[in-house]
């Protein structure tokens, strides 16, 4: 049970959809935050300590990248699993995105299914 | 070994089935025939930088891509629905759609970079080299898909 995660993405609809995947996967009693980008996002993270990040890779401001990086750096934050979502496909960044400590790099769309088999890991992994 | 893992057509058929099954619970049927709108339309545009430059766009009419918005998030509650939130919707379907089109498109160990969404309103047609263009019927409404680019042109001309 995940009593709070952080969504972050530009998009509006994109972490409506996200969130909607979520609910259906199981997380019925969950607390959602959402950030609009990478900067916004690690303010909330420092402040409400989310047992799940979820970010988009391209977002303005701060990328998903980025974000990974500096919650990574942070003795508080980086035992957060970060999941990058992302609609490219690129191996070679995948790899990067896995050696800077993503838990998991998922494609767009992000589906009830896809969201269901990325909790069953993130539980298994714990 | 094939250059592509299908054809621009199927690409775009799965995609555009994969998009709006998964954000909107909705098919997808390809159909004959132009798409008649006699009111302002929208559309939204994806630019594909790597490994072949062009778009992928889609154009619907003003009551088609409402009803794409309810869709995807459910009736409005009071006013109808903002102007933001339509475009929001908008380019997240085409950032959705552009890479599940080139991961149809594309073999697995093929790297692909896209561009930041672009949308609007008008009854502008999509610019340069059209490689495929193809109709839709969701729900009630048509909606056109557009695959713009020399790359993907060579394409449709290696498979001809």
């Amino acid at each position: 049970m995940l009593n709070t995660v952080l969504l972050v993405d530009d998009s509006a609809t994109a972490r409506m959809v996200i969130k909607r995947c979520l609910e259906i996967a199981g997380l019925y009693d969950t607390t959602f935050l959402e950030g609009r980008d990478g900067k916004e996002a690690l303010e909330l993270a420092r402040q409400h300590k989310p047992e799940l990040i979820l970010s988009d890779l391209n977002m303005p401001i701060m990328d998903g990248a980025s974000l990974l990086m500096e919650l990574k750096a942070d003795s508080e934050l980086r035992a957060v699993p970060v999941v990058i979502i992302t609609s490219s496909q690129n191996e070679a960044l995948v790899d990067e995105l896995v050696d800077v400590g993503a838990f998991r790099v998922i494609s767009k769309p992000v589906t009830p299914a896809s969201i269901a088999d990325l909790l069953k890991e993130l539980e298994q992994e714990q | 070994m094939s250059a592509t893992k299908a054809t621009i057509a199927e690409a775009v058929e799965r995609a555009l089935g994969t998009t709006l099954e998964t954000m909107a619970f909705e098919q997808a049927i390809p159909v004959d025939g132009p798409l008649e709108c006699e009111e302002e339309m929208y559309w939204a545009n994806l630019p594909i930088l790597e490994p072949y430059y062009g778009g992928v766009s889609f154009i619907t009419c003003k009551t088609g891509a409402n009803m794409l918005v309810e869709l995807v998030h459910g009736p409005p509650e009071d006013e109808g629905l903002p102007p933001e939130i339509l475009f929001d919707t908008f380019a997240e379907l085409i950032n959705t759609l552009g890479g599940r089109f080139m991961s149809e498109l594309v073999p697995d160990d093929v790297s692909f970079k896209l561009g930041l969404p672009q949308t609007g309103r008008s009854d502008a047609q999509a610019q340069g080299d059209v490689a495929y263009s193809g109709v839709f019927q969701i729900d009630e409404y048509k909606l056109v898909v557009t695959v713009t680019g020399a790359g993907f042109k060579s394409l449709v001309n290696e498979t001809k």
